[in-house]
């Protein structure tokens, strides 16, 4: 089974946009910010559910995103988001679920993380600056640990 | 159909921005309502680390069918990508993005959502093999993101030896200003009596040059070499290239050299694309030779010791007085506006005279590579706030004045269809009209309150009648 396949069986069911916090002091920073330390948490949870219709069981998977900002030489908090992604999807088997697969999971809800950051952050100090994406080095070698414990 | 695929690529995000909402009726949720993407997507220039600039424009209607829309929401992300040298792929790649697009949008809207107390639902996850699709039909419009040039092949690194120095040479941008198909009814190939197909063929070149000296020994070079073969086609292709190095070490044949070459090999092989992009049967060239090189490389120098020193040494105290221009979407409309109603008028209307039409805005003095490095550097603004010299910045206004005046004018009727295709609709029209007059009334306020007296400025041209 493709990373492609897969993607195209997964549901967005809801986005939780829980907290977008900018520091009050943030306009003191504007155009002092050379360098911004990212502090990132992330956590994926699985729940069975049972669809109400067709009793049909599916899965549900909440990935939690958290960015916390920093100026990098005065350390000083600057902001911080965070947001949770619902997806809903078929009964997986751990054999189907690969590291591209689980990145993409983790990938889209870190762009709402993004989108929404940037839509808040207009016209603050931090208006030019966008949260990035994630890669496979940011979870070191253990996607496949990270897998099993959920999948397996 | 399952696409598996292998791909090496990197990518920046570089803006994300909400440019426009719209609800346009009131509606509540029901079954039969959907959402529907829309993108508009451009590839524009390549940076000095070979990475492209790739702008989506992602927009999200929520209908009740395929003809109306309840509410519209449009976001803009610019990206920079690295392809990799694998291009084999891009359509793939661009897909990716695209739903990176959508996640972005998918956040604002639900932001929006609850700000204005909308009953929108969620946008949804697209299926990737939709987005593939769109990816594979999309059409990389030149609008209003970047008006009418295109973005070329891959930068370069070159050298060149002066004395015991070796200069190294990065070629940072080439495109095609200009491609005209002159098949044997072309006027042109009628007049020099080349009416056959098969018959005897006329090549001719041009050669311009335009340079930018910034802090330092930084240089930019620019070189529009021009190069048609009739009864086949015509081109013109800006390279640019930058350098780091004193000023006789630029304007020398051995460095002069190696840049000219380079660029009539870039305008060779464009050639060559565009042939095949229209349909063209044709695989020769007009290879550059030692003679040509040396003649323009010699032009150069002599044009530059001769003369543009000497006006860059006046020009001085306008390059330490730089007018500060800032991002905003007024702004960008009136800069890609402007470029593309004169890139019209100059370049690709053709129902415009544009030998007429150049040597007229020519006396202003909007010289075609002058007009070229300002269209460049104004592109720029989108990136954030760009700095122009006193010269450049009289030079916009000049051309702004010229696009007002067509606009206004029954020039604006001929402009019509490549504008609305540009995406440049009649309410952008409106407000280019509007917000462009304004601008160019504080500019003259501001000039005068300064005391200066720019003459191309106060006494206005009428453009309507000058241009044909």
């Amino acid at each position: 089974m493709s990373v492609e396949s897969l993607k195209e069986q997964l549901k967005i069911v809801s986005i939780e946009l829980e907290e977008i916090i900018f520091s009050p002091e943030l306009e003191k920073f504007r155009g002092k910010i050379d360098k911004i330390s990212i502090g990132i948490s992330m956590d994926l949870e699985k729940n069975f559910e049972r669809d109400p219709v067709s009793h049909k069981r599916y899965e549900s998977l909440a990935v939690y995103i958290k960015f916390i900002l920093k100026d990098d030489v005065s350390k000083e908090f600057l902001a911080s988001i965070t947001a949770t992604t619902q997806y809903e999807i078929r009964i997986l088997k751990l054999s189907e679920v690969t590291p591209e697969f689980y990145l993409h999971l983790h990938t889209i809800a870190v762009e709402h993380c993004a989108g929404w950051f940037a839509y808040r952050a207009a016209g603050t100090a931090l208006e030019n600056y966008n949260l990035q994406h994630i890669g496979p080095e940011q979870f070191g070698n253990k996607v496949q640990e990270y897998i099993i414990n959920i999948w397996g | 159909m399952e696409t598996n695929k292998e791909i090496n690529f990197g990518y920046r995000k570089q803006k994300i921005k909400l440019l426009e909402w719209e609800v346009k009726f009131s509606f509540d949720q029901n079954s039969s309502m959907f959402w529907e993407p829309e993108f508009e997507i451009f590839m524009g220039d390549i940076d000095a680390n070979g990475h492209h600039e790739l702008t989506i424009d992602a927009i999200l209607y929520y209908r009740p069918d395929k003809d109306n829309y309840a509410f519209m929401i449009k976001t803009r992300n610019v990206f920079r990508v690295g392809f990799y040298n694998d291009y084999s792929n891009k359509n793939f790649i661009i897909s990716i993005l695209m739903d990176v697009a959508l996640a972005h949008t998918r956040a604002i809207c639900l932001d929006k959502n609850m700000e204005e107390k909308l009953p929108l639902p969620l946008i949804p996850n697209f299926k990737p093999s939709m987005l593939h699709r769109y990816a594979n039909i999309r059409l990389f419009t030149p609008s209003l993101i970047e008006c009418s040039y295109e973005r070329r092949h891959q930068s370069g690194k070159l050298n060149a030896i002066v004395g015991n120095m070796n200069i190294g040479i990065e070629e940072f941008r080439n495109y095609v200003i200009k491609f005209e198909p002159k098949p044997i009814t072309h006027p042109d190939s009628i007049i020099a009596g080349l009416t056959h197909k098969e018959g005897e063929m006329q090549g001719y070149a041009n050669f311009n040059y335009d340079y930018e000296h910034h802090e330092g020994d930084e240089w930019k070079m620019h070189i529009d070499y021009g190069m048609g073969i009739l009864p086949i086609a015509e081109i013109k292709v800006r390279s640019s290239f930058l350098l780091h190095c004193k000023e006789e070490e630029l304007f020398s044949i051995p460095v002069l050299s190696v840049i000219i070459e380079e660029a009539i090999i870039n305008c060779n092989e464009r050639f060559t694309e565009q042939c095949k992009v229209h349909n063209i049967e044709f695989d020769g060239s007009i290879p550059a030779n030692d003679e040509q090189l040396k003649m323009h490389s010699q032009h150069v120098i002599n044009q530059y010791f001769g003369s543009r020193k000497k006006d860059d040494i006046n020009n001085n105290k306008m390059k330490n007085d730089p007018q500060p221009m800032t991002f905003g979407e007024n702004t960008i409309l009136i800069t890609k506006g402007t470029f593309m109603i004169l890139d019209e008028i100059l370049f690709h209307n053709n129902a415009f005279d544009h030998k007429h039409n150049w040597e007229a805005v020519s006396e202003c003095p909007i010289i075609e590579p002058f007009y070229l490095t300002l269209k460049a550097n104004y592109m720029e603004i989108e990136k954030g706030e760009i700095q122009l010299t006193f010269f450049q910045t009289v030079l916009f206004y000049l051309c702004l004045d010229v696009a007002l005046q067509m606009m206004i004018s029954e020039h604006s009727d001929k402009l019509q269809a490549a504008l609305i295709k540009n995406n440049f609709v009649p309410e952008r029209q409106k407000e280019y009209i509007k917000f462009g007059n304004e601008f160019y009334k504080r500019l003259n306020k501001n000039l005068k309150d300064c005391g200066a007296t720019i003459t191309n400025l106060e006494a206005r041209r009428d453009w309507a009648s000058i241009i044909r």
